[in-house]
């Protein structure tokens, strides 16, 4: 008796295990994402643009179709009641539809704002909140070390060549916070801006490899943190400077994220609590403050400085 | 707490007024005196009997003066008789036993290979397995205790890469391992590669699945009771091993002094990295070591002290631009006194220490420190195990564990400018007491009942952190288990626990040297759980046994790390539950073992049909409600199939290559695929393109297949013997997938296209080493 039930359960348990468990599909229908950075002192134009993407597959693959421009997209300044439209352009050169603020309303530091976007066909709206950080500026050569091409500048035209084992100690990423000191939710972003190739020399040589196989190619160019684009973030001091007679935060060590010599974006902001959630979280999307929708509506102050990373003479 | 303790005192009491004589004593190894856990001991005339316990020891009741007859009986040992004459009924004997084996057999897998019939105590879900058990199981570069656990039925493993122990759905920090009875706290080296435990210095080990007994506490999943081995009593002798990148040595033998007998066991390791990092400079600077010792004192036939230690450490230097040292392991002192007040009340009072830390330092080049992490946890237990034989009918176990356990994580800044609220300074004590009563009943000749109680309450002592609100729980723990024998070697028996668990890790997916262990604060419940298991039991033949468990677990505050935890700590005001999600869970399946000794055809097949679901409330998030789905997490496995054989080829076949002795060993796994997010939407995230994923666990990953083999040839000489040996792992060179990823990319005609890229596991190795036994 005994043996013939236990063979029936082990029977029903073989024919249950041997099926094909997982769950059912997470999304239904199109999916709607919001990429939304506002930045301090700047208006939503093409450098700082919106952009809403719908996707209804994971095989709708036309980039410009994954582009919404059937929307009514809108800015609202909710610390003075005034509120603006946001208008698409399309650039032919990257690929992508825009969504920019034709009246350059310059988005101010401390404010808040609110952003909702009405679909047609889709009966909730879309929106999100954010609280702009104070301003913040970068900059390039906090300790004046720097000489006319020999150091960091804003300007990626004019941009100076810095030694790898002097680029984090002579020229440290220095955000003036001007006259806020404290915490703020601080992001760097150190991104190569060379093309692929496998000339692409290793500023520290892991395992004895000098030069970038080929087969890291599509990691190179992936979404997200990358061989080509490092993230630092995490919640930083700003304090005072009396040489500067300002409020800095300082990252004085990070030149490990300049993986490769070559050209360089480096990118620093305070940011707010949704890009900040959005940043280091898995599947950030999720967490980015977009009700009815995915992606983030972020704000942040800072800005990029430019510099090419090349071998000191103890390198050579 | 009164009315608590009266069935306890009322059993004692019932217990004292029965009287018999008595036959008791040690049995042990002949050639080294070690002692032999679980041998069937039995009277003959009367049927009764027991098993002798971790110490070798046992006791059997006579109620009647007369003339008896007591056998003992331990597969791969020669039998035991001996007549008794009992004279009166207050009379008793004091018997050591020594077995010899039966022959010499080094690869012989005998996991939990008892009969049925003499045991007293019902052990549901219990393993029993030797270090030649371990050394049977072919495990890449060197014999390992928990890739031996991992074939085993219930136990599945997370890749090729990790020892972790995924015991009946339960996360490797719910298992509690211990290492001659104290606490061992992150037990891997390597990032999880290896066991901190080596195979030379280990007696054996017990595993026990689930619904465990009274006797162990704290955990929710399960039990790894790791013994040292006491060392050769009988004479000195050693063995020393060679691979590829490690070499280990290990010593025993007797002394004494003067009339005090003892015996002792040393065991050394240490990885060489640095040997082929000198021919191949790039390689960074690892290695790890660790040692076991024991020593033990025989003060008398009452009265036994053994003292052991471990210790063991890994060491990590990577350049990558700045320096980062790295340095982790744990240390046990464990000091156990074994006292026999009388022949049916024997007793070990255990007084221990265990501790683990790990050291992050990132230091410049100019050597200015950067960035330190400090974590660690230490462990003081006095704990009492006492065993009541009052007649053959009742075995009462009791006792009590005293725990303090002190854990912090100290992080600090120099070189950046870190908000120093934000780097963790946390520094808990806490304690966790217990008492405990088991009562091992055989109610008649068929049926077994076996009640247990287990008492735990747990205090916050002192933190740091002010704001810490101090926790105080008190968790009566009921277990109980039941078993009819159907025939001499035929049992079924049903089981049931409740378990709490107080020590929390705090560890992401994949276990690091940075687990940080945490007694909960008055903010966190107590994670808790019920195990309700049934079982069959049939030692059909020497060739052939059978076990047949099905199993359900159910898991109510389980804690899982927020992954905000890294970048919105606050010491000002932070507590656990700002770090943990905290949900519930569940697990059943059937774990089938056969056990095989057929034909020259050593070891076993196991058979896991199993299903796993965790639920917390914030992760696996819902789209639409925000709610946390439940899903199937990555140890999740369906079906798991392990082949463990061994096959003495020159026993069996007759057959010596160049003199030598030949075994060979074949491991062949086979798990269904693991759950995994597979892409289902697209969107733009402001520089590129990037996927949406689909819940944790929308996919498989395909199933998991692989075929290890090794040779052994041993040559066996005047003074020991010699033992190359060969393996191969993975030898079908199967790419068993370990992760797989997936990205957008742009090809030149400016189209997207999604790519899949596997991560695969172990490929075809070969190893080769040599061990030498003097």
């Amino acid at each position: 008796m005994v043996k013939h039930i236990a063979i029936l359960v082990f029977s029903l348990l073989l024919v249950a295990a041997c099926s094909d468990y997982h769950s059912a599909p997470r999304f239904e229908g199109e999916v709607y994402s919001v990429a939304g950075l506002l930045i301090s002192g700047h208006s939503i134009d093409l450098e700082h643009p919106l952009y809403i993407t719908k996707s209804a597959n994971i095989s709708e693959f036309d980039p410009l179709n994954l582009f919404v421009t059937e929307a009514e997209l809108k800015i609202f300044e909710l610390d003075t009641g005034k509120s603006w439209e946001l208008e698409h352009v399309i650039d032919f050169s990257q690929m992508r539809v825009k969504w920019i603020d034709p009246q350059r309303n310059i988005i101010q530091p401390g404010y808040r704002y609110r952003m909702e976007l009405r679909i047609p066909r889709l009966t909730e709206i879309i929106s999100a909140e954010t609280t702009v950080p104070p301003p913040a500026e970068l900059n390039p050569d906090y300790y004046g070390n720097g000489s006319a091409g020999a150091n960091p500048t804003l300007d990626e035209a004019s941009m100076g060549e810095v030694a790898f084992k002097d680029a984090d100690y002579r020229f440290p990423i220095a955000l003036n916070t001007f006259d806020k000191a404290g915490t703020f939710n601080f992001i760097a972003e150190i991104y190569c801006l060379e093309e692929f190739s496998t000339n692409l020399e290793f500023t520290t040589p892991v395992m004895g490899i000098t030069h970038a196989p080929a087969e890291m190619e599509s990691g190179y160019y992936a979404s997200g943190e990358s061989m080509r684009r490092i993230m630092i973030q995490a919640r930083f001091a700003s304090a005072f400077s009396a040489e500067h007679d300002s409020n800095y935060l300082l990252l004085r060590d990070y030149r490990q994220a300049y993986i490769f010599f070559g050209r360089y974006r480096v990118s620093a902001y305070l940011c707010d609590q949704n890009y900040y959630r959005y940043k280091y979280m898995p599947e950030g999307y999720l967490h980015g403050g977009i009700k009815n929708g995915l992606g983030y509506f972020g704000s942040a102050s800072g800005g990029a400085m430019y510099v090419r990373i090349v071998k000191g003479e103890e390198e050579e | 707490m009164k009315v608590k303790l009266i069935p306890f005192i009322f059993l004692l009491l019932i217990a004292n007024a029965l009287s018999a004589a008595t036959i008791s004593g040690y049995v042990s190894r002949a050639g080294s005196g070690e002692p032999l856990q679980y041998v069937n001991m039995q009277i003959v005339e009367n049927q009764s009997g027991m098993q002798t316990n971790k110490k070798g020891y046992y006791v059997i009741n006579i109620p009647e003066p007369g003339s008896y007859t007591l056998k003992a009986n331990l597969i791969s040992y020669e039998s035991f008789s001996q007549r008794i004459q009992i004279q009166h009924k207050e009379e008793d004997i004091f018997l050591n036993i020594t077995l010899s084996e039966s022959y010499v057999e080094l690869g012989t897998i005998r996991v939990s290979a008892t009969a049925e019939e003499e045991v007293r105590e019902i052990r549901p879900s219990y393993i029993h397995t030797s270090t030649e058990d371990i050394k049977s199981v072919v495990s890449p570069i060197e014999a390992d205790v928990f890739r031996a656990i991992l074939a085993l039925p219930g136990v599945a493993p997370i890749s090729d890469f990790s020892s972790g122990l995924y015991v009946r759905g339960g996360s490797p920090d719910q298992n509690l391992i211990l290492l001659d009875d104290i606490d061992v706290y992150n037990p891997s080296h390597f990032g999880g590669v290896f066991s901190t435990f080596n195979t030379d210095a280990v007696e054996n080990i017990d595993l026990i699945k689930g619904a465990y007994p009274a006797k162990y506490g704290g955990r929710l999943s399960s039990v790894l009771d790791v013994t040292n081995r006491q060392g050769n009593r009988d004479h000195h002798e050693g063995i020393a091993r060679w691979s590829l990148i490690s070499s280990s040595g290990t010593l025993e033998g007797p002394w004494h002094i003067g009339k005090i007998r003892g015996s002792y066991m040393a065991s050394l390791r240490r990885t060489y990295l640095e040997l082929i990092k000198a021919v191949y400079d790039e390689l960074p600077d690892y290695y790890f070591y660790d040692g076991h010792a024991k020593i033990n004192w025989d003060f008398s036939s009452r009265d036994k002290l053994s003292t052991s230690a471990y210790f063991g450490r890994d060491r990590l230097r990577f350049d990558f631009g700045s320096m980062l040292k790295i340095d982790w392991g744990n240390r046990t002192f464990s000091t156990e006194w074994v006292h026999i007040f009388n022949p049916r009340l024997f007793s070990q009072f255990v007084i221990a220490a265990s501790d683990y830390t790990s050291n992050f330092d990132q230091v410049s080049d100019e050597d200015v420190l950067l960035m330190r992490r400090m974590n660690g946890i230490e462990d003081i237990t006095n704990k009492a195990m006492l065993s009541y034989c009052p007649n053959n009918r009742h075995e009462l176990d009791f006792g009590w564990e005293m725990k303090f356990n002190r854990t912090w994580l100290k992080m600090e800044s120099t070189g950046y400018q870190i908000e120093e609220s934000s780097l963790p300074d946390v520094d808990v004590w806490a304690h966790t007491g217990s008492l405990y009563f088991q009562d091992n009943w055989d109610m008649d000749e068929f049926w077994t009942l076996q009640p247990g109680f287990r008492l735990l309450w747990h205090n916050s002592l002192k933190a740091n952190l002010k704001h810490l609100r101090k926790a105080n729980y008190l968790s009566p723990d009921p277990r109980i288990s039941i078993r009819r024998k159907l025939d001499i070697s035929e049992s079924v028996y049903a089981a049931y626990g409740l378990y709490h668990q107080y020590l929390t890790l705090l560890a992401a997916d994949i276990s690091t040297p940075f687990d940080m262990w945490f007694p909960i604060d008055a903010s966190i419940r107590p994670g808790n759980s019920q195990h309700f298991l049934v079982g069959y039991k049939n030692q059909f033949n020497q060739d052939f046994a059978l076990d047949f468990e099905l199993y359900y677990k159910d898991y109510q505050n389980l804690l899982e790390l927020k992954p905000s935890t890294n970048y919105e700590w606050d010491n000002d005001t932070g507590e656990l539950q700002d770090v943990f999600y905290v949900g519930s869970g569940f697990s059943y399946g059937a774990d089938i073992l056969l056990r095989t000794n057929w034909q020259g055809l050593e070891g076993f097949v196991g058979l896991t049909l199993s299903k796993t679901k965790r639920k917390l409330p914030e992760a696996n998030l819902n789209p639409y409600t925000g709610e946390g789905e439940a899903y199937y997490p990555a140890y999740d496995r369906s079906v798991a199939l392990n082949i463990i054989q061994n096959f003495n080829i020159s026993q069996y076949l007759g057959q010596r290559i160049l003199g030598s002795e030949m075994k060979i060993g074949l491991n062949f796994a086979l798990n269904s695929g693991q759950p995994a997010q597979k892409p289902e939407r697209i969107y733009f995230d402001g520089d590129d393109f990037d996927i949406i994923y689909s819940y944790k666990d929308r996919d498989r990953l395909p199933a998991y297949c692989r075929l290890d083999i090794s040779t052994k040839y041993q040559w066996f000489t005047r003074w020991g013997y010699i033992e190359p040996y060969i393996e191969v792992i993975n030898l079908l060179n199967r790419k068993n997938v370990g992760f797989r990823n997936y990205s957008v990319e742009m090809n030149d005609a400016g189209s997207l296209s999604l790519k899949q890229r596997d991560s695969s596991q172990f490929p075809i190795l070969p190893f080769f080493g040599v061990n030498v036994k003097w």
